[in-house]
């Protein structure tokens, strides 16, 4: 079904009744809540051409000769209604329209000093279109862990968040996801665990925090003190324990 | 190639932790009603599956953007092994 009405005021108030009633089932009408869904759908299309139009930008910044960055690798994703529902039940105060990462591009570099040579191309070339500061997740990571430095730029009045990873940076991020997922199929899944957004038991984010500090130690050259190794070491126990991992083989 | 985008629906299953459907499209017309369709479908089961619409240039390009989705080897296993080790390089070698 296309839908016509796609003004910003529509899709914050498709968007509120899809943060009030995440599920069909628990809508008090149900044709509304598909007419809410079909919006949400509708307006997440929007962002398809200013995300191909962000992620050609990113890859001839890549191949430019001074750059010569060629073996990154660059992607874009429309994000998914269930993650654009659980975003706006967390930030209620955020209306769908303004959300900032519906569509985005993730670009994987092989070495720190890649992704530092990219950010800085990105900053002198488009500071016009962002749309607020950048976000340096490597020299603030998240509690549990995660690094990256994200933009978001306006394309055609569309907000595209532009994440930048190296490869370690993307293996902790890879498995946070798996775990994520592997924790949500389990039989009796508990709802209050989303690691994604940092939410989980005490034993796995510390876990997540202890790698996510190894990685960057050991992909930036840093000193791996005999205090971050205890500190992974005891992370690790403590996971193996709680069930979350099995013990790796031969130790 | 510059300007060449492949959108690639994916659908992976949490509980055999791996991908059960993979298609491909280079018109984002149809990607996008695709994607809303197999959304549908799995609406009342997003617990197991997961489905993605990823764009790039090539599936191995969406490998490395989107690893998790296609190999199961545990990063777990690798960072014990060079904390075991503790050494630098033996990590470099791991990722």
């Amino acid at each position: 079904m296309t839908v016509t009405n796609l003004s910003n005021n529509h899709v914050t108030k498709c968007g509120k009744l899809l943060r009030d009633f995440p599920q069909q089932h628990l809508a008090p009408d149900a044709a509304e809540w598909r007419h809410a869904i079909d919006v949400i759908t509708e307006f997440r299309s929007l962002h398809a051409a200013p995300m191909s139009s962000v992620r050609n930008g990113l890859g001839a910044m890549l191949r430019s000769k001074s750059l010569d960055l060629g073996a990154a690798a660059i992607s874009q994703r429309h994000k998914r209604v269930e993650r654009i529902v659980r975003k706006l039940q967390r930030m209620p105060q955020t209306s769908l329209h303004r959300l900032e990462d519906i569509g985005g591009c993730r670009v994987l570099l092989q070495r720190p000093e890649d992704l530092d040579a990219l950010r800085t191309r990105i900053e002198s070339r488009w500071t016009a279109d962002f749309t607020r500061e950048p976000r340096d997740y490597v020299e603030n990571p998240k509690d549990i862990g995660y690094r990256a430095v994200h933009f978001v730029v306006k394309r055609h009045g569309r907000a595209i968040e532009i994440q930048l990873r190296t490869v370690g940076q993307q293996q902790w991020a890879d498995e946070l996801e798996r775990l994520d997922g592997r924790l949500a199929s389990r039989p009796i899944p508990d709802p209050s665990i989303s690691l994604k957004d940092g939410l989980g038991p005490e034993s796995i984010r510390e876990y997540f925090a202890a790698a996510g500090a190894f990685i960057y130690h050991t992909e930036y050259g840093l000193d791996i003190t005999a205090d971050l190794l205890e500190r992974l070491r005891l992370a690790q126990d403590a996971v193996v324990d709680a069930g979350y991992y099995a013990r790796p083989k031969g130790t | 190639m510059p300007g060449v985008t492949v959108h690639f629906l994916l659908v992976y299953s949490h509980t055999a932790q791996k991908l059960i459907e993979q298609e491909q499209y280079t018109r984002i017309a149809e990607a996008t009603a695709a994607y809303k369709a197999a959304e549908e479908k799995y609406r009342d089961r997003s617990d197991e599956f997961e489905v993605v619409l990823v764009g790039a240039d090539s599936i191995g390009t969406v490998m490395r953007t989107h690893g998790h989705y296609f190999v199961n080897d545990s990063l777990f296993d690798k960072l014990l092994e060079a904390a075991a080790n503790s050494k630098r390089t033996d990590f470099a070698v791991a990722i």
